[in-house]
């Protein structure tokens, strides 16, 4: 190796090594010190586990939604040409450009019992703002461009030809779409889904403003290392933080290993 | 199965892609669908396979219109010019893909699979995926792919176009063969005549979505129907000249040549055709009928020797296959020996125009 190519590298390493490993390990180093006994503590809370139930199932419930009709509004974006296609491809962006504070204010609004669509709901006596579906509602709008950002360049390269060729050789459209198509784009999917899952289980800024924060309720996990922390319980927040951030490493991990076996 | 295909138009907005085409194939016949990019076969094809639906005209296999079957309903195979293998799916899996939908047994496909494996030449390949698989074994397991459910009419478009010459030319042969041995009725879409030439029982010449000429490769070559299948079936000489009577007058040269039958005109300007191969080179005038004319280059070539020409302003190449060496900037005599003769010079240059801009002619 050159000595220039030396230095860049011992420059760029020594970077992420401060930006990222360093906070890090002082987490891991903050709950070692404390003991693991903190780890087993706070596993023992019902309102710690509540808030990671919570943050499962908004992030179960995002990928599910976000991964068919993110799917579904790819095929329309890449295979359709319509009027305004060009604004929805936009819009679909807006999630990235709009704080999410700001996204979960907008929800507040729509469904906050003075709202337009609220008070609607409220006379049915159904809950949306300061409750699970609302936390869905915003969770969903903040994930909405992953899976559609990953499946459109993919769905655009693979064209149609492989499914003219399928419908020739007399594969039915189910048939065509389990046995061809999703096939092809799945590695754009699971990239997207990946994406999903991360933002998910890391979402606060939205979630914070529509859930109230409400323990035992609507506590998510970020919300109650957040509450941990305003509460002066450091060593419970950092031993809640380093769990959902091994949550999310071992995800991450687990997808590089995936996609290092990915065939084709 | 044989095909009927009468008065098919197809647009594309504006643009007309296939333009009131009518013809027939036979049961068991390789026909070639033969034309410049553009010209409207593959969109023919693809009407024929059931993958784009006519604007006018029927489809008919065996006297069944097919109008209403979709693509999956007409069974015929299909040879996509860029393969449109699975790309996650092996060879195999590729090949067993229509009895796979099918719901046929295991052992039956297992068993077919095996058989059409050994039939294209892919024994030892089954298990790799399209990505590890050179452009020819590519093509022959898209060609195993549309033969295993036994269709009886396999349509191929371009099909050796993306490959290198040395391979296609292996192929080529080797289709033929192939057809020969199944006997199924195929239509084959290329704009490479030798391709057509060397393989089809009979060619459709086509051109802006209509067809120029049919017939055998030697109709087509000997007796084109008009200028634009002359000058696109084969290379091509197009000479100015001027009829009067029996007089042709070629750059101010008086040339009695013998009216060929499909010459009308009887004075004016006119367009001949001639064949590399059938303008003769002598050292001498030897009679009224020779032309003078410069050698510009000399490509030799083995069992032929191509010269290139000068004649005033005019570019001709002939195809020498005697053993007579000639020389750059030597002054020789040209003979026509067979020619075709067509009316309307402005046509002739529209015609030019087209085959320089498709890169046919120089």
């Amino acid at each position: 190796m050159k000595r220039g190519d030396r230095i860049l590298m011992v420059l760029v390493l020594g970077w992420i090594a401060v930006l990222v490993l360093l906070p890090l390990s002082g987490i891991v180093r903050e709950v070692w010190t404390n003991g693991l006994s903190s780890l087993v503590e706070l596993l023992r809370q019902p309102t710690a586990l509540r808030a990671f139930m919570l943050t499962f199932w908004l992030t179960l419930g995002s990928v599910v939604i976000n991964t068919i009709f993110g799917t579904m509004l790819s095929f329309i974006l890449v295979r359709h040409s319509f009027r305004g296609k060009v604004f929805l491809e936009g819009i679909i962006d807006l999630p990235f450009a709009v704080s999410p504070v700001i996204a979960g204010f907008m929800f507040i609004i729509l469904f906050g019992p003075r709202g337009w669509l609220g008070s609607w709901f409220d006379a049915q006596n159904i809950k949306i703002i300061y409750a699970f579906p609302g936390m869905l509602l915003a969770t969903l709008f903040v994930t909405f461009p992953f899976v559609v950002r990953e499946v459109v360049p993919v769905l655009r390269e693979y064209g149609i030809e492989q499914e003219e060729a399928a419908l020739v050789l007399g594969a039915s459209p189910w048939q065509t779409f389990w046995k061809v198509t999703l096939p092809s784009i799945k590695w754009g999917m699971i990239y997207g889904i990946t994406l999903t899952i991360a933002r998910a289980i890391g979402e606060f800024g939205a979630v914070i403003v529509v859930s109230g924060g409400i323990i035992n309720k609507t506590q998510t996990a970020t919300l109650l290392i957040h509450h941990k922390f305003m509460d002066f319980d450091f060593t419970g927040a950092c031993a809640a933080a380093m769990v959902l951030a091994a949550v999310s490493f071992i995800i991450l991990i687990a997808m590089q290993y995936i996609f290092s076996k990915r065939q084709v | 199965m044989s095909i009927s295909i009468q008065n098919v138009s197809k647009r594309f907005g504006d643009f007309v892609a296939v333009d009131g085409v009518s013809f027939e194939v036979q049961t068991g016949e390789l026909v070639a669908l033969l034309g410049p990019s553009g010209c409207g076969k593959s969109t023919l094809l693809r009407v024929i396979a059931g993958l784009e639906t006519p604007d006018t005209g029927a489809v008919i296999f065996n006297g069944v219109n097919m109008n209403d079957m979709s693509a999956r309903q007409r069974r015929v195979g299909f040879v996509f010019q860029h393969y449109a293998l699975f790309k996650h799916m092996t060879a195999e899996q590729n090949i067993a893909f229509a009895l796979t939908v099918q719901k046929r047994s295991k052992q039956e496909i297992a068993d077919r699979v095996d058989q059409i494996i050994d039939l294209v030449k892919m024994r030892g390949y089954g298990r790799h995926y399209p990505s590890q698989l050179s452009g020819g074994q590519r093509q022959r397991v898209a060609l195993a792919r549309a033969l295993a459910a036994e269709p009886a009419i396999l349509l191929l478009d371009e099909p050796f176009a993306a490959l290198d010459l040395k391979v296609r030319e292996s192929l080529v042969g080797w289709l033929r063969k192939m057809h020969d041995k199944l006997n199924v009725t195929s239509i084959f879409v290329t704009h490479d005549q030798n391709e057509a030439m060397e393989i089809s029982d009979k060619i459709i010449v086509i051109n802006k979505g209509r067809v120029e000429q049919i017939g055998a490769a030697r109709d087509v070559y000997e007796e084109p129907s008009n200028k634009f299948v002359a000058s696109f079936i084969g290379n091509i000489n197009i000479i100015d000249a001027h009829i009067d009577g029996e007089v042709i007058c070629v750059h101010g040269t008086e040339v009695r040549l013998h009216r060929s039958a499909d010459c009308d005109a009887h004075s004016g300007e006119i367009v001949l055709l001639v064949r590399p191969e059938d303008i003769g080179l002598r050292p001498e005038a030897g009679g009224p009928q020779a032309i003078p004319a410069v050698v510009t280059g000399i490509r030799y070539k083995g069992s032929v020797t191509e010269v290139n020409l000068q004649l005033a302003g005019l570019s001709l190449t002939a195809l020498e296959f005697s053993k007579h060496i000639w020389h750059m900037g030597e002054r020789v005599f040209i003979h026509i020996k067979k020619y075709n003769v067509f009316a309307a010079a402005d046509s002739h240059q529209a015609i030019r125009r087209q085959l320089e801009h498709l890169g046919y002619i120089e």
